[in-house]
């Protein structure tokens, strides 16, 4: 069980313990993630810090550290231990004033042209390396570090255009790391050297500790890098969480609704009340980004309501809010109601709210709602929100822009279901479109997303990557469909998958999910019909459909039977097509694209 | 002062203290190496709120010459931390 963030330690020697603790410890259920480092110089003490981040971010990292220096010797031979351990993702630090060190030697030695010739060299070289671990790792992710130097060359010439102070060619450095992400969705960019921007590197070095043993970076700094890695990682796996559920009293506002008045709350365009506006901006810009927002506030509704419609400061409105909960009940049940009205598990819930008190009792109650620490003084939760990596994405995809509006929907129609009485009526009310297109270069994205993500209404929970799916989509043994739905109070876009595998007259369906967002809607029995029909088209004689149980999935236990398959050995079911047919639902039309 | 240095040895190699004899010293102890050294040097500034110059921090290698260093620093045994200055 994660530990609550509350107990977690703070300082950087503590956070090295910890990841010593956890090294030790039983290899439990969770599979690991294998990361192997290359540096250019000595990271030996980075191991606990990485496993404690990791661990933060619910992930069980096991290191692997290069031998320091020897970045170029383990990428190029494919016999290296590098390629022999087959990592889940290598992470490259390539320290400028390693790679540089001819000129940090004796600056004014070389011209001008001599430094750029040396520049495009090294810039080439770990282009190389990212493009060769890449190819020779297909599976993997690999990370590159872009880097801050402790000092520069010749900090006695001011210009920061002189050559020889080499100001230029260290900022050059980290942009021409940056557009070697563009090569790969699998190249990622840790922006190390944006990151200790923001704290100066004077935090994260301390010279006793290079000159005694060739350390770059201090307990400080190993704790930072490893957080900034591991958010990557986390953010790469898409494990970003998906709901924010905010309290108003002293969160959203200063003061109290209910005691103060709108008049007397503290939100305006000076002192606090700008903090708590560009807190309101900072959670609008998760709304924008695809977070779905939610109100948990134990107030009175009327008066909850009167700020956002008569507070002319308010920068949230009604409108970004998918559900609310505002009452006296307590915020456990509030938050489980929340979960349900939206069909969003509890583990993708971020709970923010000033008390204390309340964010123990949900740390206690709901120990998967994860639930930060606020900063006490509101002029320092700004900055906090932005720095957060709970939400943070590699990239944004149509979908994910898309998705809050279509929580809102959901929360919609799960009060029209309440108020119609028969499900066929409700399915029928809403008018659904689904469109099945077979995935395609624009779609793999999130075909590979939901792949990662989906827990729920996942059959067999195969988590595959983008490069299994880009390998299976150019293969002629592969079928793969998405599935978009959309319905009188919107698109839900691409949010379902199914992967048909062909050999000889068998056909066998590897993937088959559907988000939790369109459940209940009979669109399953749609896209199965789908499949059933393109397996007999291309001549298969019958079909296979596998379920494996995990702890999220059992709702879909009987989903073949349920269709007409039967169970013929463990966890596979199945249908002779030249005698069975499955129905498509009669209350939504369907759409099939780009079939032949 | 001598078993508070010892738990923080165990803290910081991650070893139980029954395993720092009052003798202990580096590379005679596994987990003692030069790398887990220097984390020891910046334990024990932020333990006992001292200042190891780097020269220093090269001679800190047995439990006793440790000891003997916090004491010249003025850390007083059995109250070092009067003003609960020191987090603990």
């Amino acid at each position: 069980m994660k530990m609550m963030s509350g107990t977690l330690p703070k300082t950087a020697l503590e956070r090295r313990q910890r990841g010593i603790e956890l090294m030790k410890g039983e290899p439990d259920a969770k599979p690991p993630i294998r990361l192997a480092l290359l540096s250019t110089f000595t990271l030996d003490a980075l191991t606990p810090f990485l496993v404690e981040a990791l661990d933060r971010k619910g992930l069980r990292g096991v290191i692997k550290l290069g031998e320091f220096g020897q970045i170029a010797q383990s990428i190029l031979n494919p016999e290296s231990d590098l390629y022999l351990s087959k990592p889940d993702g290598v992470i490259i630090i390539p320290a400028f004033e390693d790679l540089f060190d001819a000129i940090y030697n004796d600056p004014k030695k070389y011209s001008e042209d001599e430094i750029d010739a040396l520049f495009q060299e090294r810039v080439e070289e770990v282009k190389q390396w990212v493009e060769m671990v890449l190819e020779r790792l297909p599976e993997a992710v690999c990370l590159l570090l872009t880097w801050m130097p402790d000092h520069l060359p010749l900090e006695h010439i001011l210009d920061p255009e002189a050559p020889s102070r080499g100001q230029k060619y260290s900022e050059k450095w980290s942009d021409s790391l940056r557009q070697i992400g563009e090569i790969s969705p699998r190249a990622v960019i840790v922006d190390w050297a944006h990151h200790v921007s923001r704290f100066g590197i004077r935090t994260f070095s301390d010279p006793r500790l290079w000159y005694l043993g060739r350390m770059r970076l201090n307990p400080d700094g190993l704790a930072a890098i490893s957080d900034l890695v591991a958010a990557h990682i986390a953010a790469y796996r898409n494990m970003a969480k998906k709901v924010a559920v905010v309290d108003l009293d002293n969160t959203l506002w200063g003061g109290i609704i209910g005691e103060d008045g709108i008049s007397r709350l503290v939100l305006g365009e000076e002192g606090v009340g700008l903090a708590y506006m560009d807190f309101q901006r900072e959670i609008r810009k998760l709304h924008d980004a695809g977070i779905v927002l939610a109100i948990c506030s134990k107030n009175n509704p009327d008066d909850a309501w009167s700020v956002f419609e008569e507070h002319q400061a308010m920068i949230l409105d009604k409108s970004h809010f998918a559900c609310a909960r505002i009452n006296w009940q307590d915020k456990a049940t509030n938050l489980r109601e929340i979960s349900k009205e939206l069909n969003l598990g509890l583990d993708s819930f971020v709970f923010f709210d000033d008390n204390p008190v309340e964010r123990d009792w949900i740390r206690t109650a709901l120990p998967e709602v994860e639930v930060p620490e606020m900063p006490e003084d509101p002029a320092y939760r700004p900055r906090f929100i932005r720095e957060m990596t709970s939400f943070q994405r590699i990239q944004l995809t149509e979908e994910d822009l898309q998705r809050a509006d279509s929580y809102k929907a959901e929360s919609l129609r799960n009060q029209l279901k309440s108020s119609l009485t028969s499900l066929d009526d409700f399915l029928a009310s809403l008018d659904q479109l689904v469109k099945i297109a077979p995935v395609h270069a624009g779609s793999l994205a999130r075909a590979a997303q939901m792949c990662q993500r989906t827990n729920q209404f996942n059959l067999t929970t195969k988590r595959f990557t983008l490069a299994d799916l880009e390998k299976m989509s150019a293969a002629s043994s592969h079928e793969l469909y998405t599935v978009s739905v959309k319905d009188r109070y919107g698109d839900s876009g691409i949010t379902g998958l199914g992967i048909l595998r062909f050999e000889a007259d068998e056909a066998h369906i590897d993937i088959f999910l559907l988000s939790c967002r369109v459940l209940g809607r009979k669109i399953e029995d749609g896209l199965l019909a789908f499949l059933v029909d393109r397996a007999r088209a291309r001549g298969a004689r019958v079909i296979y459909g596998y379920y494996f149980p995990t702890a999220k999935n059992g709702q879909v236990a009987d989903f073949y039977e349920r269709n007409g398959f039967s169970n013929v050995a463990e966890s596979q079911f199945q249908l002779d097509l030249d005698q069975a047919s499955l129905e498509f639902p009669a209350s939504m039309q369907f759409e099939i694209e780009g079939i032949t | 002062m001598k078993d508070r240095v010892k738990q923080l040895m165990a803290k910081t190699f991650n070893i139980p203290t029954s395993d720092i004899a009052d003798d202990a010293e580096i590379n005679a102890l596994a987990s003692w190496d030069s790398l887990s050294h220097m984390i020891l040097m910046l334990e024990l500034e932020s333990e006992f709120g001292v200042s190891i110059p780097t020269e220093k921090m090269t001679t800190l290698i047995s439990l006793d010459l440790i000891d003997a260093f916090l004491e010249e620093s003025g850390v007083q045994a059995g109250n070092e931390d009067p003003e609960g200055l020191v987090k603990k």
